[in-house]
């Protein structure tokens, strides 16, 4: 950007086209409430809470998707004992329709696999995210909600996957490492004009304790320092169960139900239904929660809601 | 680099690459920026791992020729094929025009066949002749004929182009099922004689394959290297009837005993490859390019960034002090 850029107003219009929010042609699943699983430091969990969240979420008849949006190392379908034979990179050099990559589990969520190898070097453009939008909502009519599970770090191709999201859901661990870093991702969507909402998990948590100290530091930071509100989601312990569920490729939650991760996974998703009727998107479906009215719906709308979105 | 639309001859591709391998394997680090016009996948071996290529258009008899000649890392013998779309369609007859001159040379004395061509004395003829297809492209014709030659060991590789941040970048990739991984031939070490120890290792292999379905495997007799998904690399070592299963990133190593190896082996590989870089982005422990806030001073900064390619999302995140205090409260 140079001086007379600026001079001659090419600014403002640059920084718009940055904030890709503004852009609703480039928001994933129209109609699909969609939550984007973040990190800013690698291995907290995501892919792990998001598979297993999903499972959570899915309806008897309501599927949920899990876009596996980690184009280098993808791994949602290990999780799911899923064995794809092609991935996000057939459909983005249009060999391949959404439709075909669809795994479908066993266990309600389905999953479109992300890369693995040489994919790993691709920078999604624009025109390219715009199709995927628009065969997620034009292909899977059967989602109910889409979980995108992105890579770790502040790569400008994960960045372009939440900024499209209603939701970003951050997963941290306890330690200060993996908050500074959520806080700089937050930070980073922030600077960026990311209007949608944004809630910490904290995965790994030794007791309840330390996981609402790591959740309230994260809160309390992007309340002073950028005046936003962040949402908390809930915890999950540290539990020796889920390496067994790993190695057996079932979700924990259908694995060991009973298990510590389990039941902090359950509150979390009860936390995420919450949420997800909040959502601008969300609206077209009727409230699924048991017990939950029509009232209830927007109560928790008008709650949390950092600034209302316009669509 | 290559810009534009017309890729070179297949021909070209496989003489860069191996000028290139050649300069590396000398030491010289820096690709051949001299070649414009031949492409260089970055950080690719050449077309696979311990191929080893001595003899450009090797003619067998008239009308018979081998576009690069060479062996493979067992010693086999390994025709590589260069070839256009065009010229697809007759090579199916050249496959097997040359698998049954290598038959018959099989059965000639080796000395008198290398006094005709010192090539084949370098390679194991006992192997039989491996084929490495290489095209930009390949009609589904031919891929359809090539199906019905499965006497023959094929792999057949493709390369094409990939935007990288604006850049063009090459790649070789191989297709199934002839990618050089066919009846499960080179997972088991030949030297392991106990027939359960290869009951286990077939085992452990077959789960590998739900990680990478098609690893990259090397090695001799006695032992095997592996690399899942270009970066997860463990090693099978035979000792007699004995098996040891490595994992030397991790300094980790097993005596291959019974099923609950495999599981905490399987494990183990899971959990490199979880940990492993995505985009670039450091595992768990961090590195350089991605340090702790604490150690930079709050400044964290991204990938694209620091490579100086201005992804349009990408940015400098700064914390500041104050910011980074609000994390260490004493
Ligand atoms: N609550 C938990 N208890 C024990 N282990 C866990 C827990 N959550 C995750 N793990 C383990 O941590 C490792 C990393 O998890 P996962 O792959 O989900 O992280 P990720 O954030 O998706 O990583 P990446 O950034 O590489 O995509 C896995 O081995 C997983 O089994
Ligand atoms: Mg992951």
């Amino acid at each position: 950007m140079s001086l007379q850029d600026l001079l001659q107003g090419r600014m403002p219009r640059i920084f718009d086209r940055l904030r890709g929010g503004r852009d609703p042609s480039l928001r994933l699943g129209k109609g699909i409430p969609t939550i984007g699983v973040a990190s800013g430091k690698g291995g907290t969990g995501k892919t792990f809470c998001t598979v297993n969240l999903g499972v959570l979420l899915a309806g008897e008849r309501e599927r949920v998707t899990v876009l596996d949006a980690d184009l280098g190392l993808g791994n949602a379908h290990l999780l799911l004992g899923l064995r794809p034979t092609k991935n996000l990179q057939d459909f983005l050099e249009e060999r391949s329709g959404l439709r075909e990559l669809l795994q479908v589990s066993k266990y309600g969520v389905d999953v479109l696999p992300g890369g693995s190898g040489i994919s790993r070097l691709c920078q999604l453009e624009d025109v390219e995210m715009r199709r995927l939008a628009r065969s997620l909502s034009g292909e899977l009519p059967r989602a109910r909600t889409l979980l995108v599970d992105s890579a770790a770090g502040i790569s400008p191709q994960t960045l372009k996957f939440l900024i499209a999201a209603d939701l970003v859901l951050l997963v941290v661990t306890p330690e200060v490492t993996s908050l500074t870093d959520a806080y700089a991702m937050i930070k980073c969507l922030h600077l960026r004009g990311m209007e949608s909402r944004i809630a910490v998990l904290v995965n790994r948590a030794d007791d309840e304790g330390q996981a609402l100290e790591a959740m309230h530091r994260v809160q309390e930071v992007a309340k002073r320092f950028l005046d936003l509100h962040v949402e908390g989601c809930g915890w999950v312990p540290e539990d020796p169960a889920v390496r067994g569920a790993l190695a057996s490729r079932i979700p924990i939650v259908v694995r060991a139900p009973h298990a510590p991760a389990s039941r902090g996974l359950r509150l979390c998703a009860q936390r995420l239904e919450e949420m997800l009727i909040g959502l601008p998107a969300r609206r077209t479906f009727p409230s699924r929660v048991p017990g939950r009215s029509a009232s209830a719906f927007s109560e928790t709308g008008g709650r949390g809601g950092r600034r209302r979105r316009t669509r | 680099m290559i810009s534009g639309p017309i890729p070179p001859h297949p021909r070209l591709v496989v003489e860069g690459l191996l000028r290139f391998h050649r300069s590396r394997k000398q030491g010289e680090a820096a690709p051949p920026a001299e070649d414009p016009g031949l492409p260089v996948p970055s950080g690719a071996d050449f077309l696979e791992e311990g191929l080893e290529l001595f003899e450009q258009d090797l003619v067998l008899e008239e009308g018979l020729a081998i576009d690069f000649f060479g062996k493979d890392a067992g010693g086999a013998p390994v025709a590589v094929l260069a070839s256009e779309e065009e010229e697809q369609d007759e090579l199916p007859l050249r496959l097997l025009d040359l698998d049954a001159w290598f038959r018959r040379g099989r059965t000639l004395p080796r000395g008198l066949l290398a006094q005709a061509c010192p090539a084949l004395a370098k390679v194991e003829l006992g192997h039989g002749l491996r084929f490495v297809l290489v095209a930009h492209s390949y009609e589904s014709r031919f891929l359809e004929r090539l199906q019905g030659l499965d006497a023959l060991d094929l792999t057949v590789l493709e390369f094409g182009r990939l935007r990288v941040r604006g850049e063009g970048l090459w790649f070789l990739r191989a297709l199934p099922p002839w990618d050089g991984d066919r009846d499960g031939r080179r997972p088991l070490p030949e030297g392991l004689a106990d027939e359960d120890m290869r009951g286990l290792v077939a085992r452990l292999m077959d789960r590998v394959h739900e990680i990478d379905p098609r690893p990259v495997i090397q090695g001799d007799r006695y032992h095997r290297e592996i690399w899942l998904r270009g970066g997860v690399h463990f090693r099978v070592e035979v000792d007699g009837a004995s098996v040891e299963i490595r994992i030397p990133e991790k300094g980790q190593h097993w005596i291959l005993g019974d099923e609950g190896d495999i599981d905490r082996i399987l494990d183990a590989l899971l959990r490199v490859e979880l940990e492993r870089e995505a985009l670039g982005v450091p595992s768990r422990d961090g590195d350089a390019e991605w340090e702790s806030p604490r150690r930079k001073n709050g400044s964290l900064s991204t990938r694209s960034e620091d490579s100086g390619s201005g992804g349009t999302l990408g940015g400098r995140v700064h914390l500041s002090e104050e910011e980074m205090a609000a994390f260490f409260p004493d």
